[in-house]
């Protein structure tokens, strides 16, 4: 019968394609959680993954309107590509966008949190808290990268 | 007895106890393998849907749900070697729609259809009735198995009260297995199949194959209604996007300088634009159109209808001072196009700078309020007979619609909106009401046009508050100068 | 997942926000449009009911703190309450544990304004 398909771990990417419009947040976020919950990540784990990728999503959103204002009027303002699978013991979301990368700088701690201030940095400071792997690259076929992976 | 015979008993008892556990052993081991291969069977299966149906799902990035189920469908008749099953999706409502179909496979919740003994296709007559006949959650065969979430095997249909029984022999059902596609807690659908092609009964572990590959399936099916929900908001979305561009154009720019009066017009559009404007037309020397008007449909129809209204009253204004030969001009040209449901409502006012007075025609459209300027604060609400544009019979119409003039004096300001100033609701679901809006306008009126609209434009939004509003609010005022 | 509600009961001097649905990028405004009236009206006692919340962002997370630094300096403060185990397990991750008030009931965080 020859070897054993290991169909649970590279089984069924999922990719959807949301206009860059904070509207579709909750979308990518039922997505992930759906995704997680099926791959048997835990409650906890499942939560902190949403809010990094919803993090991530909010992060790339906001820096397509500064670049471009009239992005927030158009229709369909641009496409954020959205990639999620489970990869042997992690589950694997990949963001891709074009327009203006983005910048990847500091985090900020919580004592530091304002609200109006630097929101990259305080996105940025969940991701990192909440992700196991994290890699951005920029200008490749798909547009600039964002992947995340978190072990179940 | 002497030892060697004790010997042979023993030797006998052991060969035997030892055969008996060769024996056992042997057994248990094809039993194993049977397991295994059944194992093999449906992963090997599985393997090849999953592999099969991610090339359909990855490919362009957009799955066709039909297409995904089809393809499902294929390999559960494959696997239970079944002549015709159907896949159920809950759909609106408490139902299961067919959304598969392979073969002759017979409606489930049977009433028999006498008309399939004339049906030129047979086959896909029986494809129609199951089509035609949406299952309800809870009821039936289907209905149950979606409900109950547990999946259902019957070897010998024909002798199961649960199955109708047909008397034509190809829609007869002999034996059948149905599977609760899952996904997490929730059923969203169901997989049937019916009537081995080797003639024999379907048996356990034709069940769990089935339930395994429906397993697989449900996880590709969600995302996909994922996607669609995805896909019909993107709809939405970009049909707002037009309807707000449409009229962004059909409002004017700017508004006409009126000798010897001051006007103000404003527009907040709601989160479903819904078909409101405004005009001010000129149609002759002394004559001036003002119009505000609002439309039943919303999104692109609403703005569409909203922008032939807009070109009917421009073109018929010009020349006419009567305002009400306006409005049944618009009556009679708008009809055709309008459905059952479809109406608009239109205020329409004609200004003679000369004579100072104000002729209103009301087509079912708020009532406009006639603020006096002398001082008195007194304010009378224009009353003037008509129905709305596309509602009732035209000689109704024609017939109910009256002009209404009455005379302007100095510092008089003269107000109309939409009935979504009015009826504009805050989070505990109060209405703003006409009480606010005369209060409104009476203490700005003074102040002219402009600083009406203002005042009347920032109090109902912060009555609004953070409550989201489904309905335009527009604004027009005219004022004769002190 | 759905967008978040925010109802306002009001408590003597002091305001609940019954919170419902997900406070996300996109619902942040209403948020911040509540905080806001709260703050015009010099309210600054404020309690957070956070049994139907969902989801909470970053974004929001910092006009909490925003509202609770200032309300602090008028002797008010912004606590929150019930919140679900997992949005406690991140709150706590994040470490704003540290920085905001957390009470398991709604009317031992009223309880705990004193004066």
């Amino acid at each position: 019968m020859g070897h054993e398909p290991d169909n649970q771990s590279h089984g069924g990417m999922v990719t959807l394609y949301t206009p860059l419009n904070y509207s579709y947040a909750r979308i990518i976020r039922q997505a992930i959680v759906d995704l997680c919950v099926h791959a048997g990540m835990s409650e906890f784990k499942t939560a902190q993954f949403e809010m990094a990728v919803d993090e991530a999503s909010s992060l790339i959103f906001s820096a397509q309107e500064r670049s471009a204002p009239e992005i927030r009027d158009a229709a369909l303002p641009g496409e954020l590509s959205v990639r999620l699978y489970q990869d042997g013991d992690q589950v694997v979301v990949e963001l891709c966008h074009g327009g203006e990368p983005l910048e990847m700088g500091e985090s900020a701690s919580p004592e530091n949190w304002f609200g109006e201030d630097d929101l990259e940095a305080t996105g940025l400071f969940v991701i990192r808290r909440f992700v196991d792997g994290l890699s951005y690259q920029r200008g490749t076929p798909l547009g600039h990268c964002l992947r995340m992976s978190k072990k179940k | 007895m002497n030892t060697e015979s004790a010997l042979c008993f023993l030797f006998m008892l052991l060969s035997l106890a030892l055969a008996g556990a060769l024996f056992f052993l042997v057994a248990r081991n094809r039993r194993l393998r049977a397991m295994r291969d059944a194992m093999l069977q449906e992963k090997e299966v599985i393997y090849s849907f999953v592999h099969d149906v991610s090339e359909v799902f990855i490919g362009d990035g957009s799955a066709d749900m039909d297409q995904l189920l089809k393809r499902v469908l294929f390999y559960a008749l494959r696997t239970a070697k079944a002549g015709a099953g159907a896949i159920y999706l809950r759909g609106e409502g408490n139902k299961l729609e067919p959304r598969a179909i392979t073969g002759i496979f017979p409606p489930l919740s049977g009433r028999p259809d006498p008309g399939i003994d004339r049906a030129v296709s047979k086959s896909q007559h029986v494809e129609d009735m199951v089509r035609r006949q949406p299952v309800v959650f809870g009821e039936g065969l289907i209905g149950t198995v979606a409900d109950l979430g547990t999946a259902e095997l019957i070897a010998d249909a024909e002798r199961d009260v649960r199955v109708p029984q047909y008397a034509e022999d190809f829609l007869k059902v002999r034996s059948l297995v149905l599977v609760p596609m899952r996904f997490q807690q929730e059923v969203m659908g169901v997989l049937a199949v019916v009537n081995r092609v080797d003639g024999a009964s379907f048996v356990q572990s034709d069940l769990n194959l089935l339930q395994s590959l429906a397993d697989q399936a449900s996880v590709s099916v969600h995302f996909v209604r994922l996607r669609e929900a995805l896909d019909a908001k993107q709809r939405l979305d970009r049909d707002l996007e037009i309807a707000r561009k449409i009229q962004s154009l059909l409002l004017p720019k700017h508004l006409p300088r009126i000798p010897g009066f001051e006007v103000a017009a404003s527009n907040i559009p709601a989160l479903e634009v819904g078909g409101d404007y405004y005009d001010v037309i000129p149609i002759d020397e002394t004559h001036w159109g003002l119009a505000i008007a609002d439309v039943s449909g919303k999104g692109i129809s609403g703005a569409i209808m909203m922008a032939i209204c807009r070109s009917i009253i421009r073109s018929t204004a010009v020349g006419e001072t009567s305002p009400s030969e306006v409005l049944r001009a618009v009556n009679r040209l708008m009809r055709a196009d309008f459905t059952e449901d479809m109406f608009v409502s239109i205020l329409y006012m004609v200004l003679d700078t000369e004579a100072s007075t104000l002729t209103v025609a009301r087509a079912g459209h708020e009532r406009p309020i006639l603020f006096r300027g002398d001082g008195s604060r007194a304010s009378e609400v224009v009353e003037s007979p008509g129905v709305a544009v596309g509602l009732g019979l035209p000689e109704q119409f024609d017939r109910t619609l009256q002009d209404r003039s009455v005379t302007l004096r100095a510092g008089d300001v003269v107000v109309a909106c939409t009935d979504g100033i009015t009826e504009a609701m805050n989070a505990r679901q109060e209405e703003w009401g006409v009480e606010n809006f005369l209060e409104a306008v009476s203490v700005s009126a003074s102040e002219g046009a402009h600083s009406v609209i203002n005042n009347l434009q920032q109090r109902v939004v912060r009555f609004i508050g953070e409550a989201p509003q489904y309905d335009d609010m527009t604004l027009i005022a005219l004022r004769k100068l002190p | 997942m759905k967008e978040c509600v925010i109802h306002r009961e009001e408590h003597g001097h002091l305001d609940i926000l019954h919170l419902d649905g997900s406070l996300d990028a996109y619902s942040f405004p209403r948020l911040e449009a509540a905080l806001n009236q709260l703050r015009e009206t010099n309210r600054n006692r404020v309690v957070l009911d956070c049994a139907g919340l969902d989801y909470i962002s970053s974004a929001a997370l910092g006009a909490l703190i925003g509202f609770a630094r200032r309300a602090r300096e008028q002797n008010g403060d912004l606590k929150l309450a019930k919140l679900s185990p997992k949005i406690f397990n991140i709150v706590e991750l994040l470490g704003f544990h540290k920085i905001l008030e957390i009470h398991n009931e709604v009317d031992q965080a009223v309880k705990s304004f004193v004066g």
